[in-house]
């Protein structure tokens, strides 16, 4: 890093600056339509019909249970499947579906031990113990708050949560999405049908055949998180034209983590993987250009400080062309590509072109120059857990 | 600072986003505008804030405070662009 940079770091955390007016436009994906899309429908749950044996993301009999009351208080209140799957979400991040009868001993600004109880952890303010205890009560007092958040279904769902919640990491819910979805959609299940095993495996990985629907279904389904068996997976889509890689060094990236064999300055991070998955998901055909540069020694661009070469090189990817159209960055199939993508990355993933296009505040994707022939997507400075998308 | 504007959980919420919305990117204003200051854990930065690892245009900063490390994620769409709050994710407690 140079001295330039370190310094101008160091001034945005120390020293006030003015934000530029930027104007905000509202994607037309919506921000909470796939996630919707994905999970269960709303109905209220039997609880007798859980399995004694059942374990769903690796939630047992007990949490579950608590997750079908959470559903049941949001059916009772004439909610929809979205406002459920957020009930089971922000319980998962705050006490993984356990009905606690203590907090986290956080303390309150003034002094006093926060008195946390049950599946949201609701303090004292929220109502009595007995209240709090309960998970039908404490789930109700958790949806009657999000009820008087204006526009909570157009939210990003850990930002909907976080409305209510108040946590000091607005994020913080984001990272449970995937398992609530599973649980919700295993609950839904119980409603219409029995199920066929008490236990819903963990999710199948991708396939050849993932269908493309080129619309905000395109993000469902279960996705694959191990780098090889998506690689496997692309390298189907190679052979059934479905997927070009530029150069035969990049397709050979992928050839050897799908084998197994990459050394160890070739690895593909499975984010990088999952992310050309998405695209095939949502376009007929998809073109690659760029890879892991510091696998093939190119020093295009940013050269060695490139999030295509930094931390062993596999965490970014360059598309140039969705459907056979080249991409600009700007253009319809990149923005509606970045409207899916930044419901499903981490906060902080990247996309660069932000001068090809109109101003656009994404949730998740921050933007930076780069130039208008391509669209760059990269996970560089994130966290490493593999996207979870579950069906 | 963006972090002695965070590390503030006796204001009010519109108190306290109004003084740290000018750090932050628009996203960001948002986000953490569904924050509820009295859950934010620290009350004061206690050492000079470090860069680690980034580029040109993303850099993960580490700031040390009452109630741990933070990791301060600031971003700038240009090279000779304003360095803006992205994200503060606590990352060690105290």
């Amino acid at each position: 890093m140079t001295r330039r940079v370190g310094v101008g770091v160091l001034a945005v955390v120390m020293v006030p600056v003015l934000v530029v007016a930027l104007l905000l436009w509202v994607l037309f994906f919506g921000a909470q339509s796939a996630d919707a899309a994905c999970s269960g429908s709303a109905g209220a749950v039997d609880v007798a019909t859980i399995p004694a044996g059942a374990r769903v993301a690796g939630f047992g009999h007990e949490q579950l249970v608590n997750a079908a009351l959470i559903v049941n208080a949001a059916v009772t209140l004439g909610l929809g499947g979205d406002a459920g799957l957020l009930g089971v979400q922000a319980a998962i991040g705050e006490s993984t579906l356990v009905n606690l009868d203590h907090g986290d001993n956080a303390i309150n600004p003034d002094g006093s031990v926060a008195d946390s109880l049950g599946l949201f952890q609701q303090q004292s303010s929220w109502g009595t113990v007995a209240q709090r205890r309960d998970p039908k009560t404490a789930a109700t007092l958790f949806f009657k708050r999000l009820q008087t958040v204006s526009g909570w279904q157009q939210m990003v769902p850990t930002l909907a949560i976080n409305t209510v919640q108040g946590n000091q990491d607005p994020d913080f819910y984001a990272r449970y999405r995937g398992e609530a979805t599973a649980v919700v959609t295993y609950l839904a299940s119980l409603t219409t049908a029995s199920p066929s095993s008490s236990t819903l495996s963990s999710a199948p990985t991708a396939s050849a055949s993932d269908a493309v629907t080129g619309s905000t279904d395109a993000v469902c389904g279960a996705l694959s998180g191990d780098a090889k068996t998506l690689a496997g997976a692309l390298l189907q889509q190679v052979k059934a034209g479905r997927l070009t890689i530029l150069e035969p060094r990049y397709e050979q990236e992928i050839a050897d983590v799908a084998a197994g064999t990459q050394s160890a300055a070739c690895g593909l991070d499975p984010r990088t993987l999952q992310i050309i998955q998405l695209a095939l998901r949502s376009f007929r055909t998809v073109g690659v250009s760029d890879l892991n540069r510091r696998c093939t020694g190119s020093l295009l661009g940013a050269g060695s400080q490139s999030s295509h070469w930094v931390n062993g090189g596999g965490q970014a990817v360059d598309f140039y062309a969705f459907d056979g159209t080249a991409l600009t960055g700007g253009d319809p199939a990149s923005m509606r590509f970045l409207g899916l993508l930044d419901q499903v990355v981490p906060a902080g993933a990247r996309a660069g072109q932000v001068e090809c296009r109109a101003v656009t505040a994404f949730v998740h994707l921050t933007q930076f120059d780069d130039t208008c022939n391509h669209l760059h997507i990269d996970v560089a400075f994130t966290a490493g857990a593999p996207l979870t998308l579950t069906g | 600072m963006a972090m002695r504007a965070f590390c503030r959980p006796r204001l009010t919420r519109p108190v306290w986003i109004a003084d740290l919305d000018r750090y932050l990117t628009l996203a960001a204003a948002s986000a953490y505008a569904t924050v509820q200051p009295s859950r934010v854990a620290c009350t004061r930065v206690t050492a000079t804030a470090h860069p680690g690892e980034g580029d040109d245009f993303t850099q993960l900063v580490t700031v040390r405070t009452d109630a741990g490390l933070y990791r301060v994620t600031v971003t700038r769409a240009s090279a000779s662009g304003r360095w803006l709050v992205f994200r503060i994710a606590l990352v060690t407690a105290q």
